[in-house]
């Protein structure tokens, strides 16, 4: 029994491992260039298609699979920033905070979150879906995507070889997180992360206009979850 | 100061208090007798519908729009056209959805909420819900409509839907308003507009194949 405990153990790590979430074959931008190219990404910034202050709520089509099951409906993502006080002085300081709001065709609501730096709240759950494990895994495709704890960590640049896309890799929340741009740094394509073995998440970024990805979808290949959105309004 | 306060709120409380008071049991087994007959003479409706699902704490609200169909027994056809492109054709037990070109078929019975939303649906048209004993239904009415608030009884549905109100048009005693309030204080109303009952509708409305 023990045995096969931990031969399944071994095999999902090997299995999770297999997904490559980290960009293979990555050289430092400083190794990478001679000095004097220009180069537009050299100091990478995560993504701030959902941040402050051009950000304040987006409607989105959305469909979800998972495994046999298919969901579709509106995904509603509203900025409600918090104010905290600073650590230094008696100032107040503007956090992103999002609520996250899931409902099908008709309006009844699938789930409805709050995710903000250091914060992941399920306010509502539809019954089906209030699984524990599902939760942890959407928690790290939400922060990948919205990128709430942006700016907090350092970002180190890199290239990838044979593409050429440049690479940012960087720890926010507790998650290791790569996105992947275009060669001219200039269009996000992928975000790939995973705080753990168990969630490796993996965001591609598509149909941009007016600088906003109008087709973003979520793959969580471990448990096989697909969460696909196509942007209806933005404000 | 107080006293004035206290007067001005129960000047303002009073007219919700009038518009919505309880009915007495002989306008409640009118109002049955009303939708009950509706029922039997109606064989197809079709309308244009607007649906507001209002999320409370955020103060925000999601609009979509589009056209409605009923055609007796038991087909219905809600086909969103703002702001995306989506259909669903209900069947007897039957869901048939397309979304996006893609067309995808699934019976209610696998999805509970579904299930429940298209027996709610159904059910007010055809004037069977009245009676149902999955729900506990008050009377009130306003001006134009005869209002129905149906509790589920179920545990299992109260889970995903606090309270069902209906509004009967007093003129035709059709469904004019829909409003399905959840436990988290979210709601979605559905408005019915230019109403056509008896108008020919084709089966090939209910079939997205």
């Amino acid at each position: 029994m023990r045995s096969f405990l931990f031969t399944s153990i071994g095999l999902l790590l090997l299995l999770s491992g297999c997904q490559s979430i980290p960009p293979r074959h990555l050289t430092p931008v400083s190794h990478h260039l001679p000095s004097d190219t220009f180069l537009p990404t050299a100091h990478c910034t995560l993504p701030t298609f959902f941040s402050p202050p051009t950000f304040q709520r987006a409607l989105f089509k959305a469909s979800m699979d998972i495994r046999e099951h298919h969901l579709t409906g509106l995904l509603f993502i509203k900025m409600i920033p918090q104010l905290r006080s600073s650590r230094c002085d008696n100032d107040t300081v503007s956090l992103p905070a999002y609520r996250i709001v899931c409902s099908n065709e008709l309006g009844m609501t699938y789930f409805d979150l709050e995710v903000a730096p250091g914060v992941f709240r399920l306010n509502y759950c539809f019954e089906p879906l209030n699984k524990n494990a599902l939760w942890r895994i959407l928690e790290t495709d939400f922060r990948l995507l919205l990128s709430p704890e942006a700016g907090t960590t350092p970002i180190k640049t890199f290239v990838q070889e044979e593409s050429n896309y440049l690479v940012c890799k960087s720890k926010q929340g507790g998650i290791s997180r790569w996105d992947l741009y275009s060669p001219m740094g200039d269009t996000l394509l992928e975000v790939r992360g995973k705080s753990s073995l168990a969630d490796p998440s993996w965001i591609s970024y598509a149909e941009y206009h007016r600088e906003f990805p109008f087709r973003i979808n979520i793959s969580n290949p471990l448990i096989k979850l697909k969460l696909s959105l196509s942007l209806l309004s933005l404000n | 100061m107080h006293r004035l306060i206290l007067l001005l709120a129960l000047f303002g409380y009073l007219p919700a208090f009038t518009q919505y008071k309880p009915l007495d049991a002989s306008t409640i087994n009118r109002i049955k007798e009303g939708v009950a007959e509706a029922a039997r003479t109606t064989n197809t409706i079709s309308s244009d519908f607007t649906q507001e699902k209002e999320m409370t704490i955020l103060k925000d609200r999601i609009l979509t729009s589009g056209k409605f169909f009923f055609k007796k027994e038991q087909q219905l056809r809600w086909e969103y056209t703002h702001p995306f492109s989506y259909t669903i054709v209900i069947r007897d037990d039957e869901i048939t959805i397309r979304d996006e070109g893609e067309v995808r078929s699934f019976n209610t019975q696998a999805n509970r909420v579904f299930a429940e939303v298209n027996r709610i649906i159904i059910g007010s048209v055809r004037g069977t819900l009245l009676d149902d004993t999955g729900f506990k239904a008050s009377y009130t009415q306003s001006n134009g409509n005869y209002i129905v608030r149906l509790t589920p009884l179920l545990v299992t549905l109260q889970e995903s839907l606090q309270e069902i109100v209906i509004y009967f048009s007093k003129a035709d005693f059709t469904v004019d308003k829909l409003e399905l309030f959840e436990p988290a204080g979210d709601f979605t109303r559905i408005t019915f507009s230019t109403k056509k009952l008896n108008q020919p509708l084709s089966n090939e409305i209910f079939s997205l194949y």
